[in-house]
């Protein structure tokens, strides 16, 4: 079978269901678009399946991402937007993956290929770092506090002008 | 409905963090204005519920329905779930009149002591006054409106996470502040005359005009992003001219309305009667006593059944721990729940205690006259077996043996039986049961305590029958004489008190959590906490046990034990294990102590009073460790991290807090420093130890 296939690589960094653009392709009457963030550890790669010629997306697609290293099934009961497929993948080591993506719908079948650029996880605390922040923010707070109620103990309400009940 | 349709509509972005926050507003206003109402009644309160619940409603359909999914892949999506965040969100909320419900809805103590300093700072009332008068709060609103609309602006929020929340934040805020001066919710009255709310609508309405216009009619995609991704058959460009119609048409009719609906008012002739300030001064009505007495019985009565079905699955199930109720039951969803009520409610399981049931049914062929010996009336004993519990859960792997777990459920039985049975009072629950002695120290951050709700009619009382009983309940069977009672610790919350008060003066009341720490009364039953080496003991033991107890679980730990497994064989793994145990909630805390002491020079009483600072820490630490198996049980493992670090802050503020009062107590605030140094080097074993691969114990399949 042959694949017309338009590669293209889109520069935008556009969120989806938890990623930015990672690649979008056209192949075989398809437009495929991979969103995803990926990093080492468990990443949530999503796919756009929709007719190449008006754009209307395709739901009832059989979707499965393949590197060397992983072949998970996409689908619409991993995804937020229903109207994408996401699995959940593992990924082992940071660096560049070829990924592919294979679609069949309707007795038609589609492959687009790209490059998985795979970042260094993160070390798992920062991803936390507002629940964290709280402890010096909870402390500044009460340091303010404490401040303001010893300077009112300093500054005592002023007493009323005389002239107040003339 | 088409499929796809069907699909958008299914594509709720749900956030339990959101929820969470929007459940907590809805509750601390609710029970504010509860209590609003029982003092003051207004003809409009259910308007102003009605209209606040509306408001986080819209907060929800926002921020967590398909909207968010679809805001970054239509455009039309984003501009709806922006005009909720600026036009609709917060005018709900303000015509809740929020300030007095949410202000009264939180604890009194610290609206008073906590929010009470700002709340009446001039420079921070002057800022709000200023931020809320109609020229600076559309200033803001109209820069926030233009400023997020500009593509580059556009495009960061809608490349990043981070931007999109600050987006989304900044629009709703500036709404709050440009809908204040309008709505005006209070308290007090505006320093604006009423008319400006006309103007600045119609100000607001001229900038959403502008805006829609120019999407409408630019002719040209503003946002290449929604160009780059078309997700329907729909261009980018009509997509842009659908988002500007909603915001222009919905958008002006939100503007519009008001500002006519305040014109006529000022127009009419009643203008100045404001008639719905109808308040009718209610009478305070008074809180019935908490009546838990005749649910005690039964709750015994449940919990002796679940004893007896794990038991009997223990003795005669299968051994798997995963598959059997021994194996689940007492050590995940037990420990999990009562430590959950203890942070809640209070000492909810030795009031519900299976042990003292079968006691007090035992009682009645049992003599139970002997006096407990004079020298265990400490707590020594019940340390000693709680060192023992932590030895052998670990090294005998009580969790992991359905049998075993059965026979230490028997013995408790039978311990309770015969302890009790031969000796007067509840010597078994004050001097024994490791168990009790860990939910009496866990209850000094409980929220509620068994108390006196009046000290002059304790005063007047002559017949004492809340120690001594009479003939429709017993006296305290821990001998604490409720006037001298300090706080729960030894409390089984058992409500012999309650029962037998003739005055009705016990309760179970609301206490700040671990404030009977900050002070050291001669307590009854105890004497001072300064002097008593046994209770700091075995608080520093159950402190000190969390993170021994927790760290036996995570993959360093065990590997560390796997390779002296290898080395020294299976038989050697006990004295191993005792060593750990001894060197971790033994020698460890002692050394903590030793040193913190030898810092302060302050001598024994002090440091005595400052081991029980770490309470919070060490609590929080059993319910951060708990919390991870007892939420993968539920499969809810998504909550488990921020749920566990937030146990961890609010742990290590307050024993923070509570060295800053102690040392307040001995007038010399550097006195808290190594105590807080403690706390913040629990905290991070606490964290690092959480972050660690951990061990499932116990699911039930």
């Amino acid at each position: 079978m042959k694949f017309a296939a338009l590669f293209l690589f889109v520069t935008i960094r556009l969120y989806a269901d938890g990623g930015s653009v990672l690649l979008r392709q056209q192949s075989n009457g398809f437009l495929l678009t991979v969103f995803g963030t990926p990093q080492v550890g468990t990443a949530d790669i999503s796919v756009l399946v929709q007719n190449a010629s008006d754009r209307s997306p395709i739901l009832d697609a059989e979707v499965r991402l393949r590197t060397a290293d992983f072949s998970a099934r996409a689908t619409h009961e991993q995804a937020t937007n229903k109207l994408l497929y996401a699995a959940l993948v593992d990924l082992p080591r940071a660096g560049k993956y070829h990924l592919q993506v294979q679609v069949a719908s309707n007795g038609k079948t589609a492959v687009a290929d790209g490059v998985l650029d795979v970042a260094p996880a993160a070390p798992s605390w920062i991803a936390y770092w507002p629940y964290f922040a709280l402890v010096p923010a909870a402390m500044l707070l009460f340091v303010l506090n404490q401040w303001l109620k010893n300077r009112r103990v300093r500054r005592p309400e002023a007493r009323p002008s005389p002239h107040c009940d003339r | 409905m088409n499929s796809i349709a069907t699909a958008a509509l299914a594509s709720w972005a749900l956030d339990a963090r959101a929820i969470a926050l929007l459940l907590l507003a809805a509750f601390v206003y609710l029970r504010g204005w509860l209590s609003v109402r029982r003092l003051v009644h207004d003809e409009r309160d259910g308007a102003h519920l009605a209209c606040f619940l509306s408001g986080l409603g819209v907060l929800f359909i926002a921020t967590e329905s398909p909207l968010d999914s679809f805001d970054n892949l239509f455009l039309s999506a984003h501009m709806a779930q922006h005009l909720l965040l600026m036009m609709i969100a917060p005018p709900l909320l303000l015509l809740g009149h929020p300030v007095v419900p949410l202000l009264r809805g939180l604890p009194k103590q610290f609206v008073k002591h906590g929010l009470g300093p700002f709340l009446t700072w001039p420079a921070l009332r002057a800022v709000l006054r200023s931020l809320t008068s109609p020229p600076v709060a559309f200033v803001l609103f109209a820069i926030s409106t233009i400023l997020w609309h500009m593509p580059r602006f556009y495009e960061l929020a809608l490349g990043s996470p981070l931007w999109h929340g600050v987006q989304h934040a900044s629009f709703f805020w500036t709404g709050i502040l440009f809908w204040w001066p309008i709505v005006e919710p209070g308290p007090g009255k505006s320093h604006w005359p009423r008319w400006t709310a006309i103007p600045l609508l119609l100000a607001g309405d001229i900038v959403n005009t502008v805006l829609s216009a120019f999407f409408v009619f630019s002719g040209r995609v503003l946002y290449p992003a929604y160009e780059a991704v078309r997700a329907s058959r729909m261009g980018a460009q009509e997509d842009q001219t659908i988002a500007g119609l909603i915001m222009w048409v919905p958008g002006s009719i939100i503007y519009l309305l008001p500002a006519l609906v305040i014109a006529v008012r000022l127009l009419s002739s009643d203008r100045f009667a404001r008639p719905r300030a109808i308040v009718r001064v209610a009478r305070r009505a008074s809180h019935p006593p908490i009546e838990l007495t005749s649910f005690r019985r039964a709750a015994q009565a449940i919990m002796l059944l679940l004893a007896i079905a794990v038991m009997g699955d223990g003795f005669f199930g299968t051994q798997v721990a995963p598959l059997n109720l021994a194996g689940v039951l007492p050590w995940i969803h037990w420990r999990a729940l009562s430590l959950l009520a203890l942070l809640i409610v209070g000492n909810l399981f030795c009031l519900a205690c299976p042990f003292t049931l079968v006691r007090d049914i035992g009682r009645k062929f049992l003599p139970a006259r002997l006096r407990w010996p004079r020298w265990l009336r400490t707590k020594w004993l019940s340390a000693a077996l709680l060192l023992l519990y932590l030895w052998a859960y670990e090294a005998l792997g009580l969790w992991n043996s359905p049998w075993l777990t059965a026979s230490v459920i028997a013995g408790y039985f039978l311990a309770a039986l015969v302890i009790d049975g031969a000796f007067r009072g509840a010597s078994f629950c004050k001097y024994v049961c490791p168990i009790g002695q860990f939910h009496f120290v866990s209850s000094l951050v409980s929220p509620r305590e068994v108390r006196v709700r009046s000290a002059a009619v304790c005063k007047s009382c002559t017949t004492y029958d809340c120690i001594r009983g009479n003939q429709h309940a017993r006296g305290c069977e821990l001998f604490l004489f409720q006037p001298k009672k300090a706080s729960n610790l030894d409390c089984t919350f058992c409500l012999d008190c309650v029962k037998a008060c003739p005055h009705d003066n016990v309760a179970i009341l609301p206490v700040a959590p671990a404030s009977t720490l900050t002070v050291d009364p001669y307590r009854s039953s105890i004497g001072r906490l300064s002097k008593r080496t046994d209770f700091a003991a075995i608080t520093l033991l159950i402190v000190f046990g969390a993170f021994l107890n927790a760290a036996g679980m995570i993959a360093p730990v065990m590997a560390w034990e796997h390779r002296l497994h290898a080395r020294f064989g299976a038989h050697a793994m006990p004295w191993i294990i005792a060593a750990l145990v001894l060197c971790g909630a033994v020698a460890a805390p002692a050394l903590a102590v030793l040193i913190c002491g030898a810092v302060n020079r302050r001598g024994l009483d002090t440091a005595r009073r400052f081991v029980f600072t770490l309470v919070p820490i060490g609590i929080a630490m059993w319910a951060a460790h708990l919390l991870f198996h007892f939420a993968n049980a539920l499969r809810l493992p998504a909550v488990i991290a921020p749920a566990q670090i937030l146990l961890l802050d609010a742990g290590l503020l307050l024993s923070i807090y509570i060295g800053w009062r102690v040392a307040k107590d001995y007038a010399a605030r550097a006195l808290m420093i190594p105590w807080a140094a403690l706390s913040c080097v629990l905290y991070g074993a606490g964290i690092w130890i959480l972050f660690q691969p951990m061990q499932m114990r116990g699911m039930l399949h």
